[in-house]
């Protein structure tokens, strides 16, 4: 059975994308076969932590909807970016990328005449049985548009991102409002650039409290992982720092 | 409004409980305490006292002691000086022709008239009648020892020599005129021919060595008539022949009454003094520990978590010290903690989970209640059919044929 996982934001600069990589190369590694799909065509940038530039070589998620070639064309294999790793990959363990085109016109076209999302839907479904799949990770565009909402309700687990600030607070609930009302089967909250200075296992507390649902890990501010910036799999390049500890947890936790 | 605060949000100048027990809260836990300024005060104080005193003790040290040496030098030259003025060339013929009176037991009216003390040319006593033989030989010795007197008014000069039977003897002295400056003084002194040893038994060994030179008697000693010393010098006849010893006696009382003048002296001189630097000292404890107090207060308020502490008045100086170092760095020590908790507080505001309830459901259901979603609820609920009927259909397909698959 095959889990799709949507990871999620009210607003961008959550750290989605790189939250998105790093728990698909944590889960690949553990030796399950995972692919990632970029579905944020408007503002891609999730292949840069797999080593892409924005010349992304051969087909990518807008190729498929727009009828240029099946989706699994459209996904590259990318688990050598993590048996390089110190870790290495476990056995059966394999990561693919499905990104979104970097090109200005191809964004441009998305965004004049937006896609047909009911056949993304039917990509998520193409993909998963292609590669056999037994996670697919769904790196979603903040906010809550038409796209984003059917990414969430087509979702097994819906991981939602939220910095502690105001306006996230905010958003998010709204979010998991919305979410609930749409039936996802299970929410689980991330919050992620949290002061060092925070007690991390209180803020846990106060969010599950706050919007009643599990936090499946707070990830600290790290300057380390900040000056890393998109150069790379955090996790698997500083396995030891905190932040990849905990996000290892939130990767363990989601593969259950 | 839904609010949870992280416990972080707690005050952060509250950590009173949290202290460790070896840091005291408030300094009047200390049992006893001592003001610096009380203790700059005693230490001064003990430090000025003890070189006062010891000042002191130097000062009366060495004025005593010039004033003894001054006074036994005089004493000295006086006894000399005197000794050449007496004319003792009669003194052998009258020790002879006159015996004492107590060896002649009252027999002698007229070597002892009952008007000696008249013709002494003093007054009439009965006691003084019976001291002074009637002789111009004896009076002339006296004469001569009253002149001594005068030059010398603090000098009591007398006659000594062996009497008739070989004993060392008290001959006259200067007081048998009785006090030159009052006309009715009777008569004083020793008896004509004393025996030495009956008026001061430890002065014979000096004066028998008078005899021979001059000499001092050590030391001072004290009689009923006040503290004196003594020297002792031979008095010779016209041939240079020894035949008495002159005794001059001193009044040492003008040493002590130095003594008493340099303490007083030295009182007046350092009792001023000692009370000017003690007023100095308290202003400038009083102007160390005003400061020390003002940090003392600001780092208390500090502690209570006020950062907008006023130091001005701890780190300004005309001339800049120590504590204006300390009070500078102490400043921006609580600028920098002021910056630090502000930061602290920042964050923790940060951290407030912060949900207005209100604005939640009006933009929830802006979302719910419009075309889109009620589409996309509808949709999902296909999609979701879809889904389970496909994956059904999978499953049966997988469960007929499932040689086909494994191929």
């Amino acid at each position: 059975m095959t889990k799709i996982i949507s990871v999620h934001s009210f607003r961008g600069g959550t750290g989605k994308s790189n939250t998105s990589a790093n728990v698909a190369a944590q889960l690949a590694a553990s030796g399950k076969r995972v692919a990632v799909i970029d579905t944020d065509v408007q503002s891609p940038g999730i292949h840069v932590l797999f080593g892409f530039d924005e010349n992304i070589p051969g087909n990518t998620l807008n190729d498929f909807l727009y009828g240029s070639c099946a989706i699994v064309d459209a996904a590259h294999d990318v688990s050598d970016r993590v048996s390089s790793s110190a870790g290495g990959l476990a056995e059966g363990g394999r990561l693919w990328l499905v990104p979104s085109s970097m090109k200005a016109g191809d964004i441009a076209k998305v965004l004049r005449q937006g896609y047909d999302v009911e056949l993304l839907n039917e990509g998520f479904r193409s993909l998963v049985k292609d590669l056999a799949l037994d996670v697919l990770i769904i790196d979603t565009h903040p906010g809550l548009n038409e796209e984003t909402l059917l990414s969430i309700t087509i979702s097994d687990t819906l991981l939602l991102i939220l910095r502690p600030d105001k306006q996230d607070f905010q958003g998010t609930a709204v979010t998991v409002d919305i979410a609930r009302r749409l039936e996802v089967p299970e929410l689980l909250l991330l919050v992620n650039k949290v002061p060092s200075t925070a007690d991390r296992d209180a803020v846990a507390a106060d969010v599950s409290a706050a919007y009643s649902s599990e936090v499946a890990g707070v990830l600290p501010l790290s300057e380390d992982m900040v000056s890393n910036a998109s150069g790379g799999l955090f996790s698997l390049t500083e396995p030891n720092h905190v932040w990849s500890q905990t996000l290892a947890s939130v990767a363990r936790r989601l593969g259950v | 409004m839904t609010i949870l605060e992280h416990p972080l949000a707690e005050p952060i100048s509250d950590v009173s409980s949290e202290l460790p027990p070896d840091v005291v809260a408030e300094p009047a836990r200390h049992r006893f305490r001592l003001g610096m300024r009380w203790k700059l005060l005693g230490a001064f104080g003990i430090g000025f006292t003890a070189v006062f005193i010891v000042v002191a003790l130097i000062l009366l040290s060495w004025f005593t002691g010039e004033a003894d040496r001054n006074l036994r030098s005089s004493l000295r030259s006086v006894a000399v000086g005197g000794a050449e003025t007496i004319n003792a060339d009669s003194l052998p013929d009258l020790i002879s022709d006159i015996p004492t009176r107590d060896s002649i037991a009252n027999a002698l009216g007229e070597v002892y008239p009952s008007n000696a003390g008249l013709l002494s040319g003093t007054a009439m006593t009965e006691e003084t009648s019976l001291r002074y033989p009637v002789d111009e030989r004896y009076w002339a010795l006296v004469d001569s020892l009253v002149n001594i007197r005068r030059t010398n008014p603090e000098a009591s000069p007398y006659l000594y020599a062996f009497d008739g039977n070989g004993e060392l003897a008290y001959v006259t002295s200067w007081a048998a005129r009785g006090k030159p400056t009052a006309d009715d003084s009777p008569a004083a002194g020793v008896p004509y021919l004393i025996s030495a040893e009956t008026v001061g038994a430890d002065a014979v060994p000096f004066m028998l060595a008078g005899l021979e030179s001059i000499t001092e008697q050590p030391g001072s000693y004290t009689d009923e008539f006040g503290e004196w010393i003594s020297v002792y010098t031979p008095v010779t006849n016209s041939s240079g022949v020894v035949v008495a010893g002159l005794g001059v006696d001193y009044y040492y009382t003008y040493v002590s009454e130095v003594r008493s003048q340099v303490l007083s002296t030295l009182l007046w001189v350092f009792g001023p003094s000692y009370l000017v630097l003690m007023g100095i000292v308290v202003w400038l404890s009083g102007w160390l520990t005003r400061r020390l107090g003002r940090l003392s207060n600001a780092s208390r308020l500090v502690a209570d978590g006020d950062y907008e502490v006023d130091l001005t008045g701890a780190s300004e100086s005309r001339f800049a010290d120590e504590m204006t170092d300390l009070a500078d760095v102490f400043k921006v020590m609580v600028a920098k903690v002021g910056i630090r908790e502000r930061t602290l507080n920042k964050q923790v505001q940060v951290l407030k989970v912060e949900i207005d309830e209100q604005r939640r459901q009006q933009a929830v259901n802006e979302i719910v209640d419009s075309d889109f979603f009620a589409a996309l609820t509808s949709k999902a609920a296909t999609m979701r059919k879809n889904v389970r009927d496909k994956e059904a259909a999978e499953a049966a397909q997988t469960t007929d044929a499932p040689d086909a698959n494994r191929e």
